[in-house]
C-alpha cells in the first residue's frame, strides 16, 4: 500500500461512521429534540393562531389544574386507557395460548386475519364501527338482539354512558389480534425442557402455566402492558371520526389529545395546548416507569 | 383419546368464532362496496343483490379527488419508506460496526423519545412547516414520516447488522474494498430480511397516520393524504357507506399486497426485531 493510500484509509477510519451518521443525527435534532423544546417554551404563552402571544410562566399549567374540561379529558382517558389494556391483555394472552396448542393447523391463516386490522388503520376502523353501531341497522345491535334480546336501538355513539364503552370494544377488536401476535411469538419461545421438567416433577397443567409460562414471557407481556397504555393515552382517531368534533354527547369521548386539538387547532391557542401535551408526556412518562419499576424489568433489561 | 378430539372441537370452535369476527368487517365492506345503495339500507341484510361497481365510480376523478388523495397516500408512504429504510441501515451499520463515541447513550436516548406521545411536538411542527412552506407539501410529510420511521429502523436494522459476522467484510477490506463497496457488496445482500422487515413496518405506519397529515395539509388540499380525507366523505344526505366501502377497499388494496408479499418477514417487523422466527 502506498503513503497516500494508507492516509487515505486512515482518514476514512477516522470519519466514515460520522458521515454513517449524520443525516439521522439532524433529522432526530430537527424534529425530536427541537419541537420537544419550542413545545415547553410555548407552553409559557398565551397565543392566539401563530402571531401574537403573551408569556405567562406556569400560568397554562396552573389553568390546566383547575380546567373542568381537562379533568374531564383525563378521566375519560384513564378509563379508556384502564379498561382496554387490561381487558385486552388476558383476551390477546388466552387466544395466543388457544393458537399455540400444537394441534391448531394454518396458525399463519389465523395470524394473518388477527393482524387486518392494523392494515385498515384507525380512521377506517372507527369508519367501520360508526356503521357497526348505528341503531337499528347496525350489525352490533342486530346481533345483541338476536341474542340477548337488547333492544335495537340502543344508542351507543349518542347515549353518554355508552359511548366509552363503544370505544373500549373497537380498540379490543383492533388490539386483541395484534397483541396476541406478540403473546404467541413469546409463547413459542419458551424452552421446550422446561414444560417436560416440570411435568417429570408432576407440575399440573395451571402449576406449568404459573411457573413455567409466566416467568418466561414476562418481558414481553411487560413491553405490550406498556406500548399498550402509552397508546391508549393517545387515543384521538376513534373518538375524532366516530363523535365528530364535538367529542361526543356531554363530552362523554373527550379525551386529552382531543383536548389538545380543539384547543390548538379549533381555538387557536397553541400556548395552551402546548401545555396540553407536554404534561400528556409527562403523565405517560410516569405510568411508564412505574410499570416498568413494578415489574421488575428495568433491571433485566440492562 | 376421544376427549383430545373434544378438545380440539373446542378450540378450533373458539379460534373459528374470533376469526369471524374479525373478518367480518372485511366481509362487510367488499359486500357494500358492492351493493346499490338501496340494497344497503335495508331492515333484514340482503345477501343477495345484483354487484355493481357504482360506488367504485363515484371515486372516480370528477366525481371526488379520492384517487388524487390515494395516490397522495401512495407517493409519501412509499416515499418516507423508502428514505426511512435507506437511512435506518446506514446509520445502524455504523453504529455496529464502528466505534462511535457515546452510541450507547444516543441510542437509548433516541429509544426513549419514541415513548413519548407523537402529539407533543405537533404545534411546534405546525408552526415550523407554516414557517418554511412545507405545509401541504408531498416533501413535508415524507420528511415527517421518516423522521417519525428513522429512529425505529436504526434500531431494528442494527439487531439484524449485529448478527452479520464481520469477518466478511474485514476481508473486503483488506482486498481493497472501501467501506462503503464493502457495506453495499456484503452487508446489504445479508441483510434483505432485516430491510424487508422494517420496510412492511414503516409502511404501515406512514400509510395509517391521521392526526399530523389532518393537522399539516388542507382539507382538499394538494397533499392531503387518504386517512384523513375519509371522514369528510359526507355528502348533503348523509354519509354514503357505499361509497365508503369502496374507498376503504381500494384503500386496504396496496398495503395489503405488499404486507402479503413480505408476509414471512412481518413477524420480526412489528415485535421490533424481539422475535427472530
Amino acid at each position: 500500500m502506498t503513503m497516500q493510500r494508507m492516509a487515505l484509509f486512515r482518514l476514512q477510519r477516522k470519519y466514515a461512521p460520522y458521515l454513517f451518521v449524520t443525516p439521522f443525527i439532524v433529522l432526530f435534532l430537527l424534529f425530536g429534540v427541537y419541537p420537544l423544546i419550542k413545545s415547553l417554551v410555548l407552553a409559557t404563552y398565551i397565543t392566539s393562531g401563530p402571531k401574537s402571544h403573551l408569556f405567562v410562566g406556569l400560568e397554562n399549567f396552573r389553568f390546566l389544574l383547575s380546567d373542568p374540561d381537562f379533568h374531564k379529558a383525563v378521566r375519560n382517558t384513564t378509563v379508556f386507557a384502564f379498561f382496554s389494556v387490561f381487558l385486552q391483555l388476558p383476551l390477546s394472552l388466552g387466544l395466543a395460548l388457544l393458537l399455540n396448542r400444537e394441534l391448531v393447523k394454518g396458525r399463519d391463516f389465523f395470524r394473518f386475519s388477527f393482524f387486518s386490522p392494523h392494515l385498515v388503520g384507525q380512521v377506517f376502523v372507527a369508519v367501520l364501527f360508526s356503521v357497526i353501531f348505528i341503531p337499528q341497522f347496525g350489525l352490533l345491535n342486530r346481533v345483541l338482539h338476536a341474542v340477548t334480546g337488547l333492544a335495537l336501538d340502543t344508542k351507543w355513539l349518542t347515549n353518554p354512558s355508552l359511548v366509552m364503552p363503544a370505544l373500549i370494544l373497537t380498540s379490543l377488536w383492533m388490539y386483541v389480534g395484534f397483541n396476541m401476535i406478540y403473546f404467541l411469538a413469546a409463547l413459542q419461545a419458551v424452552d421446550r425442557e422446561l414444560y417436560d421438567a416440570a411435568q417429570v416433577d408432576g407440575a399440573s397443567a395451571f402449576q406449568q402455566f404459573l411457573h413455567v409460562t409466566i416467568p418466561g414471557i414476562r418481558p414481553v407481556a411487560v413491553f405490550v402492558m406498556v406500548l399498550s397504555t402509552i397508546g391508549s393515552f393517545q387515543l384521538f382517531e376513534l373518538p375524532y371520526v366516530m363523535l365528530g368534533n364535538s367529542s361526543g354527547p356531554e363530552g362523554a369521548g373527550l379525551t386529552v389529545v382531543m383536548y389538545l386539538y380543539n384547543n390548538g387547532f379549533v381555538s387557536g391557542d397553541l400556548g395552551y395546548a402546548s401545555a396540553i401535551g407536554w404534561s400528556l408526556a409527562l403523565g405517560v412518562l410516569l405510568i411508564s416507569l412505574v410499570q416498568m419499576r413494578f415489574t421488575g424489568t428495568w433491571k433485566r433489561e440492562e | 383419546m376421544y376427549q383430545k378430539s373434544a378438545w380440539r372441537w373446542l378450540i378450533y370452535a373458539v379460534i373459528g368464532i374470533v376469526v369471524i369476527i374479525y373478518l367480518m368487517p372485511i366481509y362487510w365492506i367488499v359486500v357494500t362496496s358492492l351493493k346499490p345503495s338501496l340494497d344497503i339500507y335495508t331492515k333484514v341484510p340482503k345477501f343477495i343483490f345484483k354487484p355493481t361497481l357504482a360506488n367504485y365510480a363515484k371515486l372516480l376523478p370528477g366525481h371526488s379527488d379520492y384517487l388524487q388523495q390515494l395516490l397522495n397516500s401512495i407517493i409519501i408512504a412509499f416515499g418516507s419508506t423508502l428514505l426511512a429504510v435507506a437511512l435506518g441501515t446506514f446509520t445502524a451499520y455504523a453504529f455496529s460496526r464502528f466505534r462511535v463515541k457515546g452510541a450507547n447513550d444516543l441510542l437509548f436516548f433516541i429509544l426513549s423519545t419514541r415513548m413519548l406521545p407523537p402529539v407533543v411536538v405537533v404545534i411546534p411542527i405546525y408552526l415550523m412547516y407554516t414557517a418554511l412552506g412545507l405545509r401541504d407539501t408531498h416533501f413535508g410529510l415524507i420528511l415527517l414520516y421518516t423522521t417519525f420511521n428513522v429512529s425505529f429502523a436504526v434500531w431494528l436494522m442494527k439487531g439484524f447488522i449485529d448478527e452479520i459476522p464481520r469477518e466478511y467484510e474485514d476481508a473486503a477490506l483488506v482486498d481493497g474494498y472501501t467501506r462503503f463497496q464493502a457495506f453495499r457488496k456484503i452487508v446489504l445482500p445479508q441483510s434483505v430480511t432485516g430491510i424487508a422487515a422494517t420496510a412492511v413496518f414503516c409502511l404501515i405506519t406512514a400509510w395509517n397516520e391521521f392526526a399530523f397529515a389532518l393537522v399539516l395539509t388542507e382539507t382538499g388540499g394538494r397533499a392531503i393524504t387518504a386517512p384523513p380525507s375519509i371522514p369528510s366523505f359526507q355528502g348533503a344526505s348523509g354519509i354514503d357507506w357505499g361509497q365508503i366501502a369502496a374507498a376503504t377497499f381500494i384503500f386496504l388494496l396496496p398495503v395489503a399486497i405488499f404486507t402479503f408479499v413480505m408476509r414471512k418477514h412481518l413477524l420480526r417487523g412489528v415485535t421490533f426485531g424481539a422475535v427472530k422466527k
